[in-house]
């Protein structure tokens, strides 16, 4: 009986898994990307334009001999565009096998959360954006909205993104 | 049941017809009729037991046209009463006899076809047996055991003519004429609904008056001019509002996310959610969302810039809504105070469903 209770625990434990969470701030909310999936961060760098380039992509930049393409996160999530600041950073992630960067306004902290703190989003949204949350969870009374990387973009606009 | 039902009606005229005197009778059917609920009426005297749970369920008041039916049923009709098979006897209220009749029977026509005739004859018998059986389903129990304690005799109840119908045959008949009637009632009703969009609910709001008693406590609060209402059982609390997160790719009315305790509140713009249509840019900056007014036990929350009071009112001081309508999550109005009263649990729904105020809730 004791047996059978500890495996439960164990398993109730594995499902229960602590995860990392990079946190950074867009429009005075806070986000969250998966930890394994960043790279690296980076103060903000002079992004080339690239002609022709959908509207999300704000250009290029050159990391370590490496073309890196940088979205334009904001207009991705149907926000205002802000001015650039001290504090703005390019996030690089990997994502559906590709490398890109994502403009934030500022990079917080890493954070860790267990699954069971992480409640699914309210589904009221139609708008293409709304795919790209994939939680969200109450931390020291500030919500953390958790971001789906792999869905920031659609398969045909992955696709597009090699071809830049 | 090895005839059908116009089979077995016909022969039982046919049988009638071949009586000589009978040829010149204006309506031969209530003797029919008489003959067939006095045969079991007699029946029902031999077993004085509820026959069904109708007769239980059947009010106990008085019911006038079911006691003139049941007098048909131990009744003989005037023309009758001349012949020798059939005696009078001083029960029978002839006049009252003739009168019930006269809506049933029509004097014979010379030129119509006898075959018509009886083809008209067996369909208003079998309509004047299934309305007097139903009739006397209805008719309340004082009633019946009144008609029972009628000193009938032998004579009275003596068939006109020598037909071997005994109660199982005539239970069979009953049974026939039932049955085809219960299925052209429902080839009926199919045909209605196809002709109908959809049945109307009694009462669309039947739940909430359920649970709400006759005086009930409702709170009115104020969003951009417009003066709300919600039952006090149907509010889940009233919440400072505080920050308020947004979250990306909702619909306008959903305000957004705000954390209280260990939950997180779904924020409705109430202006947003009730009248998009005048929710203009220039009067969402006007709009000072101060409280949230939480829904029952769900995670949504209504802003609103005021809390009015609450106040008690009756349940007929509201004009509660009937029919559904584009707008599920209003009850109705309350008279006095001319404002909206919610239908929380509708709200809700359609909440969760991410439902604008004038969308549909498809329930199938």
């Amino acid at each position: 009986m004791s047996d059978s209770r500890s495996v439960a625990a164990v398993a109730a434990g594995k499902d229960d898994a602590v995860l990392q969470w990079v946190t950074f701030k867009l429009d005075n909310e806070t986000y969250g990307i998966n930890v394994m999936q960043v790279q690296e961060v980076l103060r903000y760098t002079e992004i080339a334009p690239v002609p022709g380039a959908p509207h999300y992509v704000l250009g290029i930049i050159n990391l370590r001999g490496n073309v890196v393409t940088v979205i334009d996160t904001r207009s991705r999530f149907g926000l205002q565009s802000a001015e650039l600041d001290d504090s703005t950073r390019i996030v690089i992630i990997e994502a559906e096998k590709q490398v890109i960067g994502i403009l934030v306004d500022s990079v917080a902290e890493v954070v860790y959360l267990r699954r069971s703190e992480i409640d699914n989003a309210p589904n009221v949204g139609t708008e293409e954006s709304a795919k790209f949350i994939q939680g969200v969870s109450n931390r020291d009374d500030e919500l953390l909205i958790l971001v789906d990387l792999d869905k920031l973009l659609s398969d045909e606009e992955w696709v597009e993104l090699t071809q830049l | 049941m090895s005839k059908s039902v116009d089979e077995t009606v016909f022969d039982y005229f046919s049988l009638l017809l071949q009586e000589p005197s009978q040829q010149s009778e204006p309506a031969v059917e209530p003797e029919a009729l008489s003959q067939a609920q006095l045969t079991e009426g007699k029946a029902a005297q031999a077993k004085p037991t509820i026959p069904n749970k109708k007769v239980i369920d059947a009010p106990l008041s008085s019911n006038t046209s079911a006691v003139v039916i049941a007098s048909a049923q131990v009744s003989v009709s005037k023309s009758t009463i001349n012949r020798d098979f059939a005696e009078p006897t001083s029960v029978v209220d002839k006049l009252a006899l003739e009168k019930l009749l006269s809506a049933v029977s029509k004097p014979a026509t010379p030129n119509v076809d006898i075959k018509q005739q009886i083809k008209a004859s067996a369909e208003r018998v079998r309509q004047a047996i299934t309305q007097t059986e139903i009739k006397t389903l209805e008719q309340p129990v004082s009633d019946r055991a009144n008609l029972q304690n009628k000193p009938l005799t032998d004579k009275e109840i003596k068939p006109l003519v020598d037909i071997k119908t005994d109660n199982s045959e005539l239970a069979e008949l009953k049974e026939a004429i039932i049955k085809h009637d219960k299925l052209a009632e429902d080839k009926a009703a199919q045909q209605q609904a196809q002709t109908q969009t959809g049945a109307i609910p009694p009462s669309v709001t039947h739940n909430l008056q359920e649970v709400l008693e006759d005086e009930f406590q409702v709170l009115f609060f104020n969003v951009a001019g417009l003066t709300l209402a919600v039952p006090l059982v149907s509010l889940g609390g009233i919440i400072k509002i505080d920050r308020i997160n947004h979250i990306i790719g909702r619909p306008s009315w959903f305000k957004g996310v705000q954390t209280h305790r260990d939950s997180k509140i779904n924020v409705v713009d109430t202006c947003a959610w009730v009248m998009p249509e005048k929710y203009t840019p220039e009067l969402a900056e006007t709009v000072d969302y101060q409280y949230l007014v939480m829904l029952e036990d769900s995670a949504w929350g209504l802003t609103c810039e005021s809390l009015v009071n609450a106040v008690k009112i009756d349940k007929s001081h509201v004009n509660w809504r009937e029919k559904p309508g584009k707008r599920p999550w209003l009850a109705g109005v309350v008279k006095q105070q001319m404002c909206g009263i919610l239908h929380v649990q509708a709200l809700i729904e359609m909440l969760d469903a991410g439902l604008g105020c004038q969308d549909s809730i498809d329930r199938g």
